[in-house]
């Protein structure tokens, strides 16, 4: 397994949810922001079939369409997951560098 | 790859994706190109992956086992071609030693089911699961919530209210308080693999009002 491999292997819901915490974006602009903070480049058959499973969800929704482009916006569930997911994601990130540190010492 | 082509590759989604999201996913697919950000050759290999997968997902709430054999076939094409960017496919975690016993939907009460699992719940009390319920045969639906397991040793029992209904769930349940024989299955996705677990978990459904 390579290191691009795991990289890779980064959530795509997490990514999305992410990228919308603070304001709704279509599916460019999600793209974009996504390869922005995340270095990773989502496919846009793999944005749209992360988007219908956080839809059919309810963890987000799709505002009314501009320009034949519905803009997403998370939902208060949506938030919610993406609190929850962070959060142990945090948590596991620490014990890691916490161990990473006394190993080096 | 002209806009011709990203409509036929679109055309391979199934119909109510197709219907929801394809004008959006053939306007993005022609931006990207265009824009030199995606090949075109990248393009189609995305829009065929994301296709079969699409359809694994249609086939996979069908309960006939040569329909399951035919989304093993097709999300191992998917897995091969899914590669146009740096994300994998999702898959139930081959740590799952799923042995979800279907559970009646009581009207106006909930559903209470048990699910076997090979993960250390002792070590990782948090863990999200992917609830598939229907209200009639045939009729499935799939929704990600969390949920929390509180294991006491190897044993653990929770009761989750959900946090929201989604209407997603709402709508294939018809009502959730008349559908007096519906199942309720539950995969759990530990996020590490260990002992054999066998938690009871409860689904209350629908949320009680606190």
């Amino acid at each position: 397994m390579t290191r691009d491999t795991i990289r890779g292997s980064s959530d795509r819901s997490i990514l999305i949810l992410t990228s919308l915490a603070d304001w709704p974006k279509h599916g460019y602009a999600l793209i974009k922001d996504i390869d922005g903070f995340a270095a990773v480049t989502l496919g846009p058959g793999t944005l749209y079939s992360a988007l219908a499973k956080l839809e059919a969800a309810g963890l987000v929704e799709a505002l009314p369409a501009d320009d034949r482009r519905h803009p997403y916006r998370i939902t208060a569930a949506g938030r919610e997951f993406l609190y929850e997911r962070l959060t142990e994601s945090a948590r596991i990130a620490e014990v890691g560098l916490q161990r990473i540190a006394v190993a080096s010492s | 790859m002209n806009r011709h082509l990203i409509c036929r590759l679109v055309a391979l989604y199934p119909p109510a994706f197709r219907d929801r999201y394809g004008t959006e996913l053939a306007s993005l697919t022609d931006e990207l190109i265009r824009g030199g950000e995606l090949t075109p050759q990248l393009a189609a290999l995305n829009l065929l992956g994301g296709a079969a997968l699409e359809w694994g997902r249609v086939l996979a709430y069908s309960r006939h086992a040569a329909e399951a054999m035919a989304v093993a076939a097709i999300m191992a094409v998917a897995g091969t071609l899914y590669v146009t960017d740096h994300v994998r496919p999702p898959s139930t975690p081959a740590s799952v030693r799923s042995a979800s016993a279907p559970a009646a939907i009581r009207a106006g009460t909930g559903c209470a089911f048990q699910a076997e699992l090979a993960g250390a719940a002792a070590t990782a009390p948090w863990i999200k699961a992917e609830i598939k319920a229907a209200a009639q045969p045939g009729q499935f639906s799939w929704v990600l919530v969390p949920a929390t397991i509180h294991a006491a040793g190897k044993l653990g029992t929770e009761t989750r209210p959900l946090p929201v209904v989604p209407p997603f769930v709402s709508n294939a349940l018809a009502s959730p308080r008349s559908s007096p024989a519906g199942q309720c299955v539950i995969w759990l996705n530990p996020p590490t693999a260990g002992s054999l677990v066998r938690p009871a978990l409860e689904l209350i459904w629908p949320e009680p009002s606190s």
